[in-house]
């Protein structure tokens, strides 16, 4: 569609104040998305992946967050650098965001009606009649039957699918170009998942925009992004196209990640695991921080793990990493990592297609 | 996935703002524990006075020497002049004194003999001391000793004498022939003197035996009270859970002030009542407070792993359930103090709580005449402000300690 | 809905025959009021009472649970009291030699209308409070706030009260406020607005010492509640969708937190009652606390009781207009 990102994150920097110490929850984080793309970040929990999100639109709790450096450019406006104002025409309106917790996102003391109308009133110069006939579209688009009647319903009385369903219809009711959505599946059951991921793709088909999908399922993304980005201890450790990743992981983390998935057919015997945890932000070694769980780490290369904190660098046109274990590791930092839209027509061969893709 | 909880900002300014909170954090981090020591202290040093008021407060001499027709005797007027009610309270905080060291020396012990040794030393101590207790109480008589010490000092008829640091008592008058009634602070009175001529500063201090004993006993009878019917609701759950709120539900219906005073008119008002009456009328709380915390207690793994570990059904009621159920009742009986000690005082400020003489706080402040009248603010100022910050003491205490053991309480 | 009034109101009646029993009881067993006719002095307080109002009282008390010499068992004492309340009748006082119900119905409004006044001041001056606390939480001003309302709380009523009168209504300091009463001598030369004006300069002191405790107290519940509801998922729901903070806030938190308030509303006013006794005696207003004072300080069984009897009832229909109001408000209650 365009050359240009629809958004691009710069060395992104959100610190957290607790007590007596710093937590720097996402570390320099760079990635852009284009128009239609779907970029999953992927990662533990703790990584600093919804931290991320929550930064684009500065929703950090603040206190104890900050966001302490970094751009984020959306359609060439820094909105890190915005006022306060201007940021929030574009929350809801031009970057909508949902969240994991259907069952809490919504205000148990307002009609969905209500809370649907508050966003179309925020955002578009509309009678108040046209604003509930786009409110009734928007519920039938993700799927809610007998809409009208729904309106006048309260949180605690839809079920759960049917509140995600309704936190989309939400988002998507002033036609945003960019969808955040914050590991929207994780709190339902697996069959709503797999008709709320549907439902994603379908409205991503007809809305023309782009999502950012934070999730720590690697079955979701295979099935659905475009582009992943791997987050290890608040940085992106690898970042690539997703048959691209998924046929040939780098880093030893998206390595030992793809290592624990089960599968089918496999051979039985103990489920793979990464050793160790997630080291506390205080530990966090000086060189790479997955060293101390790394099970790939060889002897010759070790050392210069400890010493220095690997950069995310470029391995092919559609593939980066932050390992010394990468063939021919030697230059430093790379600027934002970004991967075009992918046409339909650049689809690698020997790939599955991409029917479920959003 | 982020446990940071969402605030908004609600700054408008449009430049990212320095991290607020330091301010905050650092004179939370300084002041708060601070502040809550200085209370414990405070708390602490109120209590060692209530007990050792007798040593304090007193116009009696710890030692005198009498010139007599025999020649010199050596008498201890003090020792002497202690009542079974003094020996019975120093008995008291004795053994909650041994209790405590018990529990402290006792921690080091293996965990398989600790438990029995716990008991045994405990229970010892408090048969001796009950025993003891029964002993003064049938065979020590209070003594009426109405020398005026300081009088024979200054006539010469007596030497060496060393008097308390407050050498006069709660009751103690000045001689008629001054005038010495409602004196401003002086050197000889450092509160100045009542309508009575009495010394406010020996009065204010022996008021906190009967504010602090009042306060714990009827917080004792009141938590008592609550916790069994607080366990039995909250362990039985059913029938006896639902009479039980109901009898909560008709007492709380009755104002708190309102039954204490018709208990009053009703049962009198000796010292001794007031505590009873205190604690009948206190216990609703912490009943509904512990039966809240065993129903949800109830529900955790561990309790139900306990009983489907074939525990019988008394050891997971005192073993696992009411530990853990009873800390937060505990904690919150610190208020329940504050408030006991309060109405108290509002009690006495009234004429209706304890008898004169026996000085109270709020006796105190309402002797210190008709405030729209004669009003002797400087009789008011001081039992006025040690009942507040006895109160604030209480309250403060309590809310750290709720802080302490409430994981969401991070702010 | 209105199948929920009626069965709250059924449910309110268990509770209310039981407190009733309980005040009975506990006056029965007065000592000297038993069926002996046993003189009524143990442990007697001073009072004013004349010999004869009280030899009377005790005619009249023997007459009520005694028949032929014989005791009346108490259930069926109880079942004559709760009739004669029904019809009105709560007894005569021994203090005041007048109808109970007549002292009650005299009384009752004073205290009531000066607690109704403490209560919105509370509320008014709580709410706005604990919000900003709740905003600013974490910070300096936070942190002072919640030391402050602490402090306001925990200081006693009677002391404050005291030191309000003695310096600034006395003649020897301040004497800006008047020191008695809720109205002066000459109110029938006022007009209108020198009347309300005069009783609001009489309320001042009172209301002020009825009102701090209670704010400390709301205004840490509104700012908890405010916290609670500012950490909410739903909140990060509004702000996403481009709300401003005002709205977040006035709107999104406000309508949750107001909720619990509603509850709060029911529990004040039986504070409130309990602390007018001691602002009516400090204050000398003839109202309902001070009748109960000066009942209890002469020993008045009879208008105890009623007191007694009529502050629950007070406190009951609070609790139920709360429980009713509550599920007015809150869409989540079902009403099956």
């Amino acid at each position: 569609m365009s050359d240009e990102p629809l958004l691009t994150v710069r060395n992104l920097q959100t610190h957290f104040w607790a007590g007596d110490g710093v937590i720097p929850a996402v570390d320099g984080v760079s990635f852009s998305i284009f128009h239609r793309q779907t970029l999953a970040i992927v990662g533990e929990s703790g990584c600093g992946k919804s931290v991320t999100a929550m930064s684009i639109l500065r929703l950090i709790p603040s206190p104890p967050g900050k966001i302490v450096a970094g751009e984020v450019f959306f359609k060439s406006q820094n909105l890190l650098a915005m006022s306060e104002k201007a940021i929030r025409r574009i929350r809801g309106g031009q970057i909508a965001m949902i969240f994991q917790e259907p069952m809490t996102s919504l205000n148990p003391v307002m009609s969905i009606g209500d809370q649907i109308l508050e966003a179309i009133f925020l955002h578009q110069n509309v009678s108040p009649a046209a604003a509930v006939d786009i409110a009734v579209q928007s519920l039938r688009d993700v799927g809610i039957a007998d809409a009208q009647r729904r309106l006048y319903e309260y949180p605690h009385q839809i079920s759960g699918g049917m509140k995600q369903r309704v936190m989309i219809a939400m988002a998507l009711v002033c036609k945003p170009r960019l969808l955040i959505a914050d590991e929207p599946t994780t709190a339902l059951d697996v069959t709503i998942q797999a008709q709320i991921l549907e439902l994603l793709a379908a409205v991503k088909r007809q809305n023309d925009m782009a999502v950012l999908l934070i999730t720590h399922d690697l079955g979701i993304v295979a099935e659905n992004a475009d582009v992943v980005a791997i987050m290890y201890a608040g940085r992106i450790v690898e970042f690539a196209d997703v048959y691209e990743l998924f046929a040939n992981p780098i880093h030893p983390y998206t390595r030992g990640l793809m290592a624990c998935v089960p599968r089918l057919g496999a051979p039985h015997g103990r489920l793979t695991t990464i050793p160790g945890t997630v080291p506390s932000p205080a530990s966090w070694p000086k060189g790479c921080r997955f060293e101390p769980r790394c099970a790939l780490c060889t002897d010759d290369v070790r050392q210069r793990c400890r010493d220095h904190m690997p950069q995310l660098r470029q391995i092919n046109d559609r593939h980066w990493a932050a390992t010394f274990l990468a063939p021919g590791f030697d230059s430093a930092a790379a600027t934002a990592p970004t991967l075009p839209f992918r046409r339909a027509d650049q689809t690698p061969p020997g790939v599955p297609s991409t029917q479920g893709a959003l | 996935m982020t446990n940071l909880t969402a605030m908004p900002e609600l700054s408008a300014s449009a430049a990212l703002p320095p991290p607020r909170g330091y301010w905050a954090v650092a004179m939370r981090k300084l002041l708060r524990p601070l502040l809550v020591k200085l209370c414990v202290l405070y708390i602490a040093a109120v209590l060692v006075i209530s007990v050792l008021v007798p040593f304090i407060a007193t116009g009696k001499p710890y030692i005198i020497s009498l010139h007599t027709a025999h020649g010199l005797v050596t008498r201890y007027p003090l020792f002497a002049d202690l009542t079974t009610r003094d020996y019975l309270t120093f008995l008291t905080a004795g053994m909650l004194i041994a209790l405590a060291a018990i529990w402290r020396l006792t921690a080091r012990v293996d965990l398989l003999r600790r438990r029995k040794l716990r008991w045994v030393s405990a229970l010892t101590c408090i048969s001796a001391t009950v025993i003891a207790g029964v002993l003064v109480a049938s065979l020590h008589h209070n003594q009426f000793d109405g020398t005026n010490y300081r009088h024979l000092m200054k006539s010469g008829r007596a030497t060496g004498a060393i008097f308390a640091p407050i050498p006069w008592g709660y009751a103690q008058m000045e001689p008629l022939g001054r005038q010495a009634v409602n004196e401003m602070p002086s050197w000889r009175h450092w509160l100045g003197t009542d309508r009575s001529g009495r010394d406010v500063l020996s009065r204010m201090l022996w008021a906190s035996r009967v504010a602090m004993g009042i306060g714990f006993v009827s917080q004792f009878i009141a938590l008592s009270l609550g916790i069994i019917v607080g366990a039995l609701m909250g362990y039985f759950s059913g029938v006896c859970d639902i009479l039980g709120m109901r009898i909560v539900e008709m007492v709380e219906a009755i104002p708190t002030f309102f039954l204490i005073l018709t208990f009053i008119a009703v049962f009198g008002r000796s010292t001794l009542m007031i505590m009873i009456i205190l604690g009948v009328t206190g216990w609703t709380g912490y009943a509904r407070f512990l039966r809240a915390e065993f129903l949800r207690i109830r529900q955790l793994d561990y309790i139900v792993a306990a009983r489907a570990s074939g525990a019988p059904l008394h050891s997971v009621l005192f073993r696992h359930m009411l530990p853990n159920g009873l800390t937060p009742v505990l904690v919150s009986a610190s208020f329940g103090l504050a408030g006991a000690v309060t109405i108290e005082s509002s009690l006495s400020y009234l004429g209706i709580g304890v008898r004169p003489p026996t000085p109270s706080w709020g006796g105190m402040l309402n002797a210190a005449g008709n405030p729209a009248t004669v009003f002797h603010w400087f009789q008011a100022l001081p039992p006025g402000f040690v009942l507040f910050l006895t109160v604030l003491a209480f309250n403060l205490v309590g809310e750290a300690l709720r802080d302490a053991i409430d994981p969401r309480s991070f702010s | 809905m209105l199948s929920y009034i009626i069965r709250r109101i059924l449910l309110m009646f268990p509770t209310l025959i039981g407190m009733t029993f309980i005040i009975f009881a506990i006056v029965r067993m007065a000592p000297g009021l038993t069926t002996s006719g046993g003189m009524y002095t143990a442990g007697m307080l001073q009072s004013h009472q004349s010999q004869l109002a009280q030899q009377r009282f005790m005619a009249r008390r023997l007459h009520l649970i005694t028949r032929n010499g014989k005791p009346i068992p108490i259930a069926i004492q109880y079942v004559r009291w709760i009739n004669r309340i029904i019809h009105g009748d709560l007894g005569t006082s021994i203090e005041f030699s007048e109808p109970v119900t007549k002292l009650v119905l005299q009384r009752l409004p004073v205290t009531l209308t000066i607690n109704l006044i403490s209560m919105v001041i509370i509320y008014l001056i709580a709410v706005p409070g604990g919000v900003l606390a709740a905003i600013y939480r974490g910070r300096l001003v936070d942190r002072i706030f919640g030391l402050g309302s602490l402090v306001l709380y925990s200081l006693p009523i009677i002391w404050v009260g005291s030191m309000l009168l003695g310096f600034l209504a006395n003649p020897s300091f301040l004497n800006v406020f008047p020191s008695a009463g809720l109205h002066s001598t000459n109110t029938s030369k006022m007009s209108y607005f020198q009347f309300v004006f005069d009783y609001a300069w009489h309320i001042t002191l009172p209301v002020l010492c009825l009102s701090y405790g209670g704010f400390a107290y709301l205004a840490k519940q509104v700012r908890g509640s405010y916290i609670d509801n500012l950490q909410q998922d739903f909140t990060r729901t509004a702000r996403a969708k481009g709300l401003p903070p005002s709205t977040v806030l006035l709107r999104h938190v406000t309508q949750n937190s107001m909720l619990p308030m509603i509850t709060i509303v029911g529990m004040t006013l039986p504070g409130l009652l309990g602390g007018s006794v001691i602002v009516e005696q400090i204050f000398s207003i003839q109202g309902m606390g001070r009748l109960m004072f000066e009942a209890t300080y002469a020993r008045d069984l009879p208008v105890i009781q009623s007191l007694a009897l009529v502050t629950s009832a007070i406190t009951l229909v609070s609790y139920l207009m709360v429980d009713i109001a509550y599920h007015m408000v809150d869409p989540r209650v079902t009403y099956d």
